[in-house]
């Protein structure tokens, strides 16, 4: 396995990188012309996936909320309705997946991670959506279409996740 | 790549997925509404089989009600199409409608959800 030494403070540049490379995608995703409309994939989000999978806890947090404000910059919606949703959508769902690899990495596949916080994130927007417009919840058509479609999204993300865990590579820190 | 706690996650989104389809027939309600035109309407029990005739400003019709469900078998309009509609059920989210006479027979749905059905976008 390759192992790529870097020095406590060399994590800057990683956290950079990655960062940019999370809202590249995050950007990109826009193009991408899907039959249903204002549903994305979230490919972005196996960057997040990847470094919790590798026990980066801090830069996995610290790339997420990096791309949702660089990635909503250039997309043209920062800090206006539809960011306020990504936000919270995007804190949420890291929680969710980060407390599922803290306490039960042993018993738990990356499938059912991505899964879970695909749920989460679209759930989010949704009763978020529900408490601004006053609309009461219960489980209808909406919400059971908004599931199937977050499982297809998870599915895929955890697909491209799963290839890139796979990738021989280790990071080790040495504090100096 | 299977693990235990994944069934769990998998059941739990299963389940939020089908509950519309099993609790879809609980809000039907047990109440007829009559209305012929916009002045007169009044409401009956679907749960009592009875037979009611209902005379006003020259309309006659007769209204029966059997097991849940309700049908007009006489009516003074000229073409019958409403006793040729039949038996309407709760389910079926239709009307028995009398043209000539103005008479509207369906099952008052109380939603209080319909406030919200002009707001789009």
């Amino acid at each position: 396995m390759e192992k790529y030494n870097f020095t406590y403070s060399s994590r800057v540049y990683l956290i950079a990188t990655f960062a940019a490379l999370a809202s590249v995608l995050q950007v990109l995703e826009i193009f991408i012309v899907l039959p249903i409309p204002f549903i994305k994939i979230g490919l972005a989000n196996t960057i997040t996936l990847f470094f919790l999978y590798k026990k980066e806890y801090l830069i996995a947090f610290l790339i997420t909320v990096i791309r949702l404000f660089v990635g909503g910059f250039f997309a043209g919606k920062l800090l206006n309705i539809i960011f306020i949703f990504s936000l919270s959508g995007g804190i949420i769902s890291f929680s969710i997946m980060f407390m599922l690899f803290l306490f039960f990495r042993k018993v738990i596949s990356l499938t059912a991670i991505s899964i879970s916080g695909a749920v989460a994130h679209n759930f989010t927007q949704l009763f978020l959506f529900y408490s601004l417009t006053g609309y009461s919840v219960k489980p209808d058509m909406i919400l059971s279409s908004v599931l199937l479609l977050s499982v297809a999204a998870g599915l895929i993300t955890a697909y491209v996740a799963r290839k890139m865990v796979s990738l021989p590579v280790k990071f080790s820190f040495k504090k100096s | 790549m299977f693990k235990p706690l994944d069934i769990l996650i998998y059941a739990g989104i299963i389940l939020i997925i089908i509950l519309p389809f099993i609790s879809e027939k609980e809000n039907l309600s047990n109440n007829i509404l009559v209305t012929i035109g916009t002045e007169y309407n009044q409401n009956f029990d679907a749960t009592i089989d009875s037979v009611y005739t209902i005379e006003y400003n020259g309309v006659h019709v007769i209204v029966e009600v059997k097991s849940g469900a309700v049908r007009i078998t006489e009516s003074a309009c000229k073409n019958k199409h409403c006793i040729k509609h039949g038996w309407l059920k709760p389910n079926d989210y239709d009307k028995i409608i009398c043209m000539p006479q103005k008479v509207i027979i369906s099952f008052d749905k109380d939603d209080n959800e319909d406030e919200f059905d002009g707001i789009v976008g």
